[in-house]
């Protein structure tokens, strides 16, 4: 069992690779905190009542108690907020928003920071679309638990009626019709996120990787090894040996830049009509790294479709392949099949971490409003370790 | 012992689809979701259930196997002797008990610290058998998970994948 008394830094002076400790601070503070929060036990989903109560707190704290709330409805889709959509109206000139709530469960499949992700909406606004930022409650004194609320935004994920798309959007298949139009924004909105100069932004938040050094991987190594050996609830040989591996093989990250870190279909919103790209969401996974962690990202089996001769597409767009080379032309930057290669082993280790550990924790402890969501989507992770142990044995998935 | 347990998971499925899912407010989109899930988790017990016992041996079995070989060839300094010391142990307590699962994570623990004291004083020889044994005997066990869950639609290759019956039986 993992103690909170070694959690600390280590030794002063030392390097990501001799601390196993050393991450981006605040995301070890979140974590040690819901360490802290799982032992208040059962967490049960928030009624409307309760929505509208801390709403009415929030915006009294911002001097909007007169404005009206009406129209609040829990939103369905996605494994690890609470969601809810409601109207403002502002009584005296009647103007009225449509607002997106989206607030931290207990405990769920990835412990993350509101603070963090209106930081980097802010960011990123004019950059790519994404929801407009109205409010934060970065530490639940208003909702009871953090809180950031975005500006409602229409779109579809996936072409009505379509086929595929489990929960969380996996596996979605965005329809023949709307292929075309969304793959070269795909690629250009990834380059755009990546090119944005680190050294203009504003993430109080968040902490910057050395350029030139393997701390950009090291991290990530170090947060999902931490995170799997406080919410795992049986063994599995494979993560101790994909540890030791990812350590030993960790690539130096030449130039950190802003990630998105769960950059795939099924997180953007598109216009039915047109097929432009309306809004990217859930900025929570974002941090500073290397861009072959985004890149790789979308190899993942989980997130794209197999075609009529049953090849893989990223997204329902690209061959990984193409992929590659479309990145690469619209970027300028050459993917390294090696670092390309480690990211994918990453990325297949920290998604079966959260599904194998973080959901099933939250499960069995009823410390989440939709247990039995957490508790289906554990088994992905058996297929994400397939692909884990292929990727390890050399054989290209 | 009747109604047996496959009858009664069976009757709630049926209640759940025909009954109670339909009569969901459409506008309550969570409850909507989670109905069809719960009928989903329901719906798969009842293909799991009869092999429960079967698949649990099964992977007990292989991992003892695996642990059992890893232990005859540990070669390497202080760590890595008692690690493989504990996991002979763990794999001689489970002999003498008759909870598979629990059988199963015991010998797992006790293998996982292995890798890990391998990884700090283990021979260069050794680590090599002990990674190749580690990832084909994972690979052994993801297939045979992905079988017992292809039911919920998440594996991308389902279609490759044997029944659970069939997997049960070796496939």
């Amino acid at each position: 069992m993992a103690s909170l008394q070694h959690a600390g830094a280590g030794p002063a002076g030392a390097t990501a690779a001799d601390d196993p400790m050393a991450m981006e601070d605040r995301l070890k503070t979140i974590f040690l905190e819901k360490q802290v929060r799982r032992k208040l036990g059962v967490y049960t989903a928030r009624t409307n009542e309760q929505i509208a109560e801390g709403l009415g707190r929030l915006l009294n704290a911002h001097g909007l108690s007169g404005h009206q709330i009406s129209g609040l409805n829990r939103m369905a889709g996605g494994a690890s907020k609470e969601q809810f959509v409601f109207t403002l109206t502002d009584p005296a000139t009647g103007v009225a928003e449509r607002l997106v709530l989206r607030m931290d469960p207990r405990e769920g499949i990835i412990e993350t920071c509101r603070k963090r992700e209106s930081q980097v909406l802010e960011a990123v606004k004019g950059v790519v679309p994404v929801p407009p930022l109205r409010f934060v409650d970065g530490d639940g004194r208003y909702m009871g638990q953090p809180a950031m609320i975005t500006s409602f935004v229409g779109g579809i994920t996936k072409q009505r009626g379509g086929e595929g798309g489990g929960p969380s959007g996996v596996g979605t298949s965005l329809g023949r019709q709307y292929v075309d139009r969304l793959a070269p924004q795909f690629i250009d909105n990834l380059v755009r996120i990546h090119a944005i100069d680190t050294a203009t932004l504003d993430l109080p938040d968040f902490s910057f990787p050395a350029p030139g050094t393997r701390e950009a991987a090291l991290w990530q190594v170090n947060y999902w090894a931490m995170v799997w050996r406080f919410d795992r609830t049986d063994a599995v040989p494979l993560f101790a040996y994909t540890e030791t591996w990812l350590r030993e093989n960790a690539p130096v990250c030449d130039e950190p830049v802003l990630l998105h870190g769960d950059y795939r279909a099924g997180n953007f919103l598109f216009d039915e009509e047109t097929g432009q790209i309306t809004a990217w969401l859930d900025w929570e996974l974002s941090h500073i790294g290397d861009i072959h962690e985004d890149i790789s990202y979308n190899f993942e089996l989980l997130f794209g479709v197999l075609d009529e001769q049953g090849n893989y597409r990223v997204g329902d767009m690209f061959t990984t392949d193409e992929y590659v080379r479309r990145y690469e032309a619209a970027s300028g930057r050459k993917i390294d099949p090696v670092k390309l290669h480690w990211y994918r082993v990453l990325n297949c280790f920290k998604l079966a971490v959260m599904n194998h550990a973080s959901a099933v924790r939250a499960a069995r402890d009823g410390t989440n409003h939709q247990d039995v969501l957490l508790s289906w989507l554990c088994a992905c992770s058996h297929g994400i370790m397939d692909e884990m142990c292929r990727l390890l044995e050399g054989n290209k998935a | 012992m009747t109604p047996s347990i496959d009858v009664r998971i069976a009757s709630m499925v049926r209640t759940l689809g025909d009954i109670i899912i339909p009569a969901i407010d459409p506008d309550n989109s969570l409850a909507r979701e989670q109905a069809a899930l719960l009928h989903g988790h329901l719906r798969m017990l009842v293909e799991q259930l009869p092999h429960v016992a079967a698949y649990e041996q099964l992977c007990l079995d292989d991992m003892h196997a695996v642990a059992g070989e890893l232990t005859g060839t540990a070669s390497g300094g202080i760590k890595t002797h008692e690690a493989a010391r504990q996991l002979k142990d763990a794999c001689a307590n489970t002999e003498r008990q008759s909870d598979q699962k629990a059988g199963y994570h015991r010998i797992g623990f006790a293998l996982e610290e292995l890798i890990t004291a391998a990884g700090i004083d283990g021979d260069a020889a050794f680590r090599k058998t002990l990674g190749t044994a580690v990832l084909q005997h994972s690979l052994r066990q993801t297939r045979r998970e992905r079988s017992w869950f292809a039911m919920t639609g998440l594996d991308i290759f389902k279609a490759d994948l044997p029944s659970i019956p069939e997997m049960v039986a070796g496939a």
